[in-house]
């Protein structure tokens, strides 16, 4: 217990870590609330530059980044009406018309408190589950990491977007660029062309800035006429009266959080969605009707978006699978340090794990402190205008991407797969399960090699196999259960 | 980014696009092992290729079927206006001098030469703001967090020595 504490005390007593972790939550804070940009496009970006740092100081950043960046999204959706990502797009249902009752600032007070209690009651789920979840994982077969990987883009693909088949494909898109270079096990050239530069595979990171940096920043070049609105700020501190009444909705709306964070592939966006459906079921003197400015349909929203954060570390952490598109680009980073993120970093590498918790816990504390402050710093930068940040972001990610490896081949890449992105992204094509099939294309290929050569190339047997034991038969009917969901017989059902 | 109801124009042309690039990975799959064994190095690629293909299949259909009317504005218009050719032709001249001219001016130039186009203010406050973002950027990312930027035709590490030097000769 003393090593824990000690190894989370770590992110708190180191001067330069802890500086680290309030930038990068004071920068997620405000990148999270400009319209137009993203903690995705941040922390995509942002890794870039942090190659040559030690483990320790990147994941500081990255921690208070992704912490601060979920919060911040909220202010843009009750000032502007704009979500600033989208965990924050239930937000503005409630927070917005809020803002219009000239109750801006008890607005934001509330959802920065709410999300410091999301953020801390993922945190705890994190350093409670985690432990578990990775002695069970120790006990998972090369199938089971197979299974957990196809669950994962599935849901990715079919949740982020209207059409599953446009989901399954940039998926799928994702697997094909991943396994791009030599075979590790054979050194056979897969899609390389007969080019020497591609042996090494195609960087992940330029992928990222190509479809979160360049292709969102070009998306935005429709949208430079949006005038933003301005709202009156006033005292932003919300009563103890208002946090106490509605902490009980805020609990269960950070279980919601948790549990739908912790899902491989789910993230914010859906815990908060899901929050604020509970949330409209479950209370039945609403303080205003939902949608004219109910603190409940801002309460739910923001704890569970904030809960999911702890919640996406658990499989990530413990599994080596993403629990959302950041976490996704986080994993991308780790591996960059040498680290395997996965049941056996638990048992290597467990300072590594209790170390996060100590800088999310840090983090969300910077979150209380930045949420509730620097008010008029926030309107200032809300203004700046959309033709001054695109030229910026694209820029940085540039910059980003030629920091990979001080070669323009990455740069390259980058501008291609912002361009995809771009297009893939105006056709309504989702483009997280790319980086999300990026990511998972070794462990994937690794798994379905072992799992298949343990059976001697005999299909029937790996298929009765899928069943046979409870992970395995657990992870096969969740497969089946989100492909019924999507069948056309069943949509239409549904809509009856 | 606002969804728009309508189809877009271009829709099924890439919906096509993307079919044509799902065969093409396909085929290129079959040619890492063929059917040899289930583990072989193309086995991954050759499942991912046929979801690839099925899925793209699926989304072409779809865009056929479906009966939502199509955006009345044309492809260029809607899907590449003009600013964003400009700015893509813009992203792509910044690659190709970042190396030879460095971060700094070919920075300094890209910020001054897009604000000035997409925010229309006097040259010289545009180009003294995008100096300050590019020294901003260095300093954070060059000397605070060392992290490598082409340094091109600006003798860098000269001036910052000169500097290092003068702020020794004021100290006491």
């Amino acid at each position: 217990m003393a090593d824990i504490l000690a190894q989370i005390g770590v992110a708190w007593l180191d001067p330069s870590l802890l500086l680290l972790t309030a930038l990068g939550t004071a920068a997620g804070v405000y990148i999270g609330a400009i319209p137009g940009l993203s903690v995705t496009m941040a922390v995509s970006i942002l890794i870039s530059f942090t190659f040559t740092w030690r483990a320790e100081e990147a994941l500081a950043l990255i921690a208070g980044i992704y912490m601060g960046g979920v919060y911040g999204g909220a202010r843009s959706a009750i000032l502007l009406n704009i979500p600033g990502g989208p965990a924050a797009v239930a937000t503005a249902l409630d927070g917005y018309p809020l803002a219009q009752r000239g109750e801006a600032g008890a607005a934001i007070g509330l959802a920065t408190v709410m999300s410091v209690i999301g953020g801390f009651a993922g945190i705890l789920v994190l350093a409670l589950a985690a432990p578990w979840v990775s002695e069970v994982a120790l006990r998972f077969q090369p199938r089971d990491y197979l299974l957990i990987s196809i669950l994962g883009i599935l849901l990715v693909a079919s949740l982020s977007g209207p059409s599953l088949a446009k989901g399954v494909f940039a998926g799928a898109l994702g697997l094909i660029v991943g396994t791009v270079g030599l075979d590790p096990l054979t050194a056979q050239e897969r899609f390389t062309f007969g080019v020497v530069d591609l042996w090494a595979g195609i960087s992940p990171i330029a992928v990222m800035i190509g479809v979160f940096g360049i292709a969102e920043a070009l998306v935005q070049l429709h949208h430079l006429d949006t005038q933003p609105i301005r709202q009156k700020l006033e005292r932003i501190l919300p009563s103890w009266r208002l946090v106490r009444r509605h902490l009980p909705l805020s609990l269960q709306s950070a279980g919601i959080g948790v549990g739908v964070g912790a899902l491989p592939g789910t993230g914010g966006d859906i815990a908060s969605l899901f929050a604020y459906d509970h949330a409209k079921r479950v209370t039945r003197n609403p303080s205003r009707p939902f949608g004219q400015g109910a603190y409940e349909g801002l309460v739910a929203p923001e704890t569970a978006n904030n809960a999911a954060v702890g919640g996406a570390f658990i499989p990530m952490l413990t599994l080596g699978i993403p629990g959302d598109a950041v976490t996704a680009v986080i994993i991308g980073a780790l591996f960059i340090q040498g680290l395997n993120p996965g049941p056996m970093l638990m048992v290597e590498n467990a300072h590594v794990f209790w170390f996060v918790v100590g800088s999310l816990l840090l983090a969300n504390c910077c979150v209380l402190l930045f949420g509730l402050t620097g008010v008029r710093v926030f309107t200032w930068l809300v203004r700046c205008p959309r033709s001054v940040l695109i030229p910026l972001i694209l820029l940085l990610s540039v910059v980003g991407a030629y920091a990979i490896g001080n070669a323009l081949t990455d740069v390259y890449w980058a501008l291609a797969f912002g361009l995809l992105g771009y297009f893939m992204k105006m056709y309504r094509y989702p483009v997280a399960p790319i980086i999300l099939g990026v990511i998972l294309a070794p462990l994937m290929d690794q798994n379905w090699r072992r799992a298949i050569i343990s059976v001697r190339d005999d299909v029937p047997r790996l298929l009765a196999d899928l069943v046979s034991t409870p992970i395995s038969f657990t992870l096969t009917a969740a497969i089946v259960l989100v492909l019924a969901a999507k069948l056309p017989w069943h949509r239409r059902r549904h809509h009856q | 980014m606002e969804q728009p109801q309508s189809r877009l124009p271009g829709e099924r042309v890439f919906a096509l696009a993307m079919l044509g690039l799902a065969l093409f990975v396909l085929w290129h799959a079959y040619g890492i092992a063929g059917f040899r064994s289930l583990s072989s190095a193309g086995a991954l690629p050759l499942a991912a290729g046929t979801v690839m293909v099925v899925a793209a299949l699926a989304v072409v259909v779809q865009s056929f079927v479906s009966k939502t009317p199509r955006q009345e504005r044309g492809f260029f218009r809607t899907l590449l206006p003009g600013r964003l050719v400009g700015f893509v032709v813009l992203v792509g001249v910044l690659a190709l001098v970042l190396d030879r001219l460095g971060f700094l001016l070919a920075g300094t130039g890209f910020l001054a030469a897009a604000i000035f186009w997409l925010h229309r203010r006097q040259p010289w406050h545009v180009l003294a703001w995008s100096l300050l973002a590019v020294l901003v950027i260095y300093v954070l990312f060059r000397l605070v967090f060392e992290v490598l930027l082409p340094e091109g035709i600006v003798p860098e590490r000269a001036i910052l020595a000169w500097i290092g030097d003068r702020l020794r000769d004021l100290r006491p």
